[in-house]
């Protein structure tokens, strides 16, 4: 009854009854998969969330961001902890859901004409996200994050030209820590960077609604698949329910970020065993693993962390953002395609998808060389060449190997026939004979 | 036969008969040499004092295992665990021929928990890492975790800086500085959960990001399901 009348009020002021009409029978198609996107969605609403009210108990200046961030995530505060546990296992799980959501729509071959905006789009939100994720631990200026912090400086120290001023502006002077450099990074965090991921999630979004989600029903012209209300309505909200709970069990149950034992950041004090946030580690593994060989160009010399902390970084972003063209150049497929391929369908992708897993794995793995190397009792070095040797050679094994299995999984789903079906013969005595099905 | 009885022999001739003399003999000399001056197995004692000494023994480090083949990693308690009394014998009849060096540290639970917490960061965290769980320092070396040791392990280490571990010294670090120091130690193995729940051993982002993929994989599953079952 209320919620007539509440409908037949805003109809009268804004016309919402044919919105409310298209969207409430819109059409979902249906796949497990398709909610990996959705939960990098709540993910991120949650950490907007959590966000806004940390920014009440944070004290943005640098001398006392630290100390805030240890009293509200003390036993003396009747909630800050949880509400920071909660946002930072959020912001861990984000970038996560984005990766695996963005496996599945690689694998799929989403991405194909005509959603290549929409996939660039969504790569540029995973880098976005991992900028949130290290300016947002940074902000604490805990020991940890600043040393993390420090080798970001010097990578950008590194870039040949611009290097120094770039560096400047962002830590706010020459000396490091600048004075700035934490409400710089709050601003980054707080503002900028939410606020970009903001407005490309509504681009996202937005094109999907437009163009149409894909499906895996053999159906180009028709969208197969669930209406929004009830159906996709109710389910969609489990997500977000299983969301929700998952992060209330990860941040009642599981310490994270423990800042206060890492202690305040001060330039000459090191922990070992430091590496950054997981999505973060990639780019510490290449530059564990890099050469140190510095090279010179013109007679000026280019340091050594400029290849592995940002060529590396920039080459993996740009070949993923052009990889429907890629692809497209590749497999000659440049007609459009509404509905979705079984990963199998295309070894090519299988094979790249794969390693370039297996590469993004490897160095996240490096990251932790020293810890690894610790407890499998192993040289230190010898594991690092080994790291290294594997990353050249891996990547083409790997996909190599990737796209022959999935060529082979094609070949047998194209000429297998029907599974599982079997004739039973009752026989003279009573029992069952198996017979195989006449081939047809 | 012969051989095996020369250390016996000369180790008996250096102070006299003793329980510490026999048992150097049986299980030091073959390594430290009849003299203790080492050998190409094993390093001299003279002048090491008996802060190592009391480290080397208490821990289970030394004895090696293997009398006469060298120790690979002596991070690790994989030596024979000798019995106290015989340990004092050991250090009784070690202590004219290893003074000159850090004696074995008198210590006790400092009071300044949070000086402790200090002293750590600054003179120990870059090789024992937060919470004390050790990590590599290069090549085939590691600093141990320091989760079993006692406190008078833990003060001795400090005094005496064995293997690859610096040597600090009462100018380095006084009395009290020791006790805070040793206190914070000894506090960091009681797994008392931190505000936010399982430590996770203190140990960082490697776990957590580990989990968190485990909690997608929880998730997926939870949507896998009830799209398959409806």
């Amino acid at each position: 009854m209320i919620v007539r009348r509440v409908v037949a009020w805003a109809d009268e002021r804004f016309g919402t009854n044919a919105l409310l009409h298209t969207a409430l029978k819109k059409i979902y198609p249906d796949h497990w998969s398709f909610y990996l996107g959705e939960f990098a969605l709540y993910f991120f609403m949650v950490l907007v969330g959590t966000g806004i009210w940390l920014t009440f108990a944070f004290d943005a200046g640098s001398q006392g961001a630290y100390a805030s961030v240890v009293q509200l995530a003390s036993r003396d505060h009747p909630i800050g902890y949880v509400i920071r546990q909660i946002h930072h296992w959020a912001a861990v799980c984000f970038v996560a859901a984005i990766l695996v959501h963005m496996g599945r729509i690689f694998f799929t071959g989403a991405f194909r004409r005509p959603r290549e905006l929409n996939w660039m789009i969504g790569v540029t939100m995973l880098a976005l996200a991992s900028f949130t994720g290290f300016t947002g631990y940074s902000l604490p200026n805990d020991d940890l994050s600043g040393t993390g912090l420090r080798i970001a400086y010097s990578v950008a120290l590194s870039i040949p030209l611009i290097g120094r001023w770039a560096a400047g502006v962002f830590n706010g002077g020459d000396d490091f820590p600048g004075s700035l450099l934490t409400t710089h990074l709050y601003t980054l965090h707080v503002y900028l960077l939410p606020v970009m991921i903001g407005a490309l999630l509504a681009a996202h979004l937005g094109l999907l609604i437009y163009q149409k989600h894909t499906q895996f029903a053999r159906d180009e012209r028709n969208v197969v698949g669930r209406r929004f209300w009830p159906d996709y309505a109710l389910r969609t909200l489990a997500a977000l329910g299983a969301t929700l709970a998952v992060l209330a069990l990860l941040a009642t149950f599981f310490e994270i970020n423990p800042v206060g034992d890492y202690g305040l950041y001060r330039p000459w004090l090191v922990m070992n065993g430091a590496v950054p946030d997981w999505y973060a580690a990639f780019l510490e593994g290449a530059l564990r693993l890099g050469p140190a060989a510095e090279l010179r160009i013109a007679g000026h010399p280019i340091p050594p962390v400029f290849w592995p902390g940002l060529v590396l970084p920039t080459v993996a972003f740009v070949f993923l953002l052009a990889w429907p063209f890629i692809e497209a150049r590749l497999t000659g497929d440049r007609a459009a395609h509404d509905v979705l391929d079984r990963p199998t369908r295309v070894p090519l992708r299988v094979g790249v998808g794969a390693a370039l897993i297996f590469e993004g794995v490897l160095l996240t793995l490096a990251a932790g060389d020293d810890q690894t190397a610790a407890t499998l009792h192993v040289r230190l070095e010898t594991l690092v060449w080994v790291y290294r040797i594997a990353l050249l050679v891996g990547p083409i094994v790997v996909g190599v190997v990737a796209a022959r299995l999935a060529a082979e999984m094609r070949a047998r789903a194209a000429g297998s026939p029907a599974p599982d079906v079997v004739l039973l013969v009752r026989n003279a005595h009573g029992g069952y004979d198996e017979e195989e099905p006449q081939a047809g | 036969m012969l051989i095996l009885a020369l250390p016996v022999l000369l180790a008996a001739t250096l102070v006299g008969p003793s329980p510490g003399a026999d048992i150097y003999a049986a299980k030091c000399a073959s390594c430290h040499g009849a003299q203790a001056s080492g050998s190409p197995n094993g390093p001299s004692l003279q002048r090491v004092g008996l802060a190592d000494v009391d480290f080397q023994l208490t821990t289970g480090r030394m004895p090696a295992a293997n009398p006469g083949v060298e120790v690979a990693h002596r991070d690790e308690r994989a030596g024979q665990q000798l019995p106290l009394d015989q340990i004092r014998a050991l250090e009784a009849f070690l202590a004219p021929v290893v003074a000159g060096g850090p004696p074995i540290p008198q210590v006790i639970v400092g009071p300044n928990g949070a000086h402790g917490r200090d002293l750590y960061a600054s003179n120990c965290m870059a090789c024992h890492a937060v919470g004390g769980n050790g990590g590599s320092i290069g090549e085939s070396d590691w600093a141990p975790a320091l989760n079993l040791a006692t406190i008078n392990e833990v003060a001795d280490a400090i005094r005496a800086g064995p293997g690859q571990m610096p040597r600090f010294g009462a100018g380095q670090l006084s009395q009290s500085d020791l006790d805070d120091l040793a206190g914070y130690v000894m506090s960091l193995q009681t797994l008392e959960p931190g505000a936010g729940g399982i430590p996770l051993h203190s140990t960082g982002p490697v776990p957590e990001g580990a989990i968190g993929y485990v909690a997608i994989v929880i998730l997926i599953s939870f949507v896998f399901g009830f799209w398959r079952t409806t």
